[in-house]
């Protein structure tokens, strides 16, 4: 199967691996899996006081499809609120990526990591 | 020819009553049996017909074989038989705990990977190897009991399971 040349940027050059520190209160972790490839997704956001994501970091562990999902949302998200963050769909990431019908799994995994990690930092701060 | 033998479902094609457990040597030995019984070759004096018919027959065998042999496909196609389908697809979420050892994992993998360590990895092997015996354990337990919302949570971590002793397995093949 051929990736499309969007996947495979993203793949060569992913943007924004890495890691923030999940114990500070500004930080929302995401944690999501795949049972159907084995994909493990970890998406961080960090929320400035004004309610505007400033930073965002992924790692992912499967394909290539897996990991340019991240690396795209981390892309997406910086600059939206939390609650553009949740209006990102999968579908939106599949079309912008091309991402073939057996690779759909694996924008959901991205969409779901989203979710996660924003309900994350929502419970953080709901004190 | 027995047409019936295309509606049973693969545990009556292997006389076998809906359990999880089963005996892999018994059912080899099933396996074999009918694999002779309905083996084309025994209808070559047939009709066409009739011939086409064992060729299908024999690859319905195959496919029971290779679902009951395997505790991850197995699992999935009884709870079918029970009327729950495992979405491998959208059900996303896991414990926290279950997907940090599963990073874990995946990082030990790729250091000893990164650092052509065969023993580390023959070790990891084994170790998920144990794991996913467990899981299947637990499993079968499950299924005495009939609590499918359990099995399907199992199945889906079985399934990661899997999936990193195939990865494991293709690394160590290809050093």
């Amino acid at each position: 199967m051929a990736y499309s040349n969007k996947v495979v940027d993203h793949y060569e050059n992913p943007r924004n691996v890495g890691a923030l520190d999940k114990n500070d209160a500004q930080v929302g972790t995401g944690m999501v899996g795949a049972p159907a490839c084995g994909d493990v997704m970890k998406l961080q956001i960090k929320v400035g006081a004004d309610g505007i994501i400033q930073d965002a970091k992924f790692k992912t562990y499967g394909c290539g499809s897996a990991i340019a999902s991240s690396s795209l949302v981390t892309e997406w998200l910086k600059g939206k609120s939390l609650d553009q963050a949740q209006a990102i769909k999968n579908s939106d990431i599949a079309e912008e990526l091309e991402l073939p019908p057996v690779k759909i799994h694996c924008s959901v995994l991205a969409e779901d990591a989203i979710k996660a990690a924003v309900a994350d930092y929502r419970t953080k701060n709901s004190k | 020819m027995n047409n019936e033998l295309l509606k049973q479902d693969y545990f009556e094609l292997f006389g076998l009553a809906l359990d999880y457990q089963i005996d892999l040597g018994g059912l080899q030995n099933k396996l074999r049996a009918l694999q002779k019984q309905y083996h084309p070759d025994n209808f070559a004096a047939e009709d066409t017909e009739v011939i086409n018919q064992a060729l299908v027959i024999s690859s319905q065998i195959n496919q029971a074989y290779t679902t009951l042999s395997e505790p991850l496909a197995r699992a999935i196609y009884l709870l079918q038989l029970h009327g729950v389908i495992v979405d491998l697809v959208h059900g996303t979420k896991f414990s926290n705990e279950f997907l940090m050892a599963q990073i874990e994992l995946r990082e030990q993998i790729s250091e000893a990977e990164d650092s052509g360590d065969f023993d580390a990895l023959e070790q990891i092997e084994q170790n998920l190897q144990n794991e996913s015996t467990i899981i299947t354990a637990k499993i079968g337990e499950l299924f005495i009991i009939a609590n499918y919302a359990e099995i399907s949570e199992l199945v889906k971590q079985l399934a990661f399971y899997k999936k990193l002793e195939q990865l494991v397995a293709n690394i160590l093949g290809s050093m």
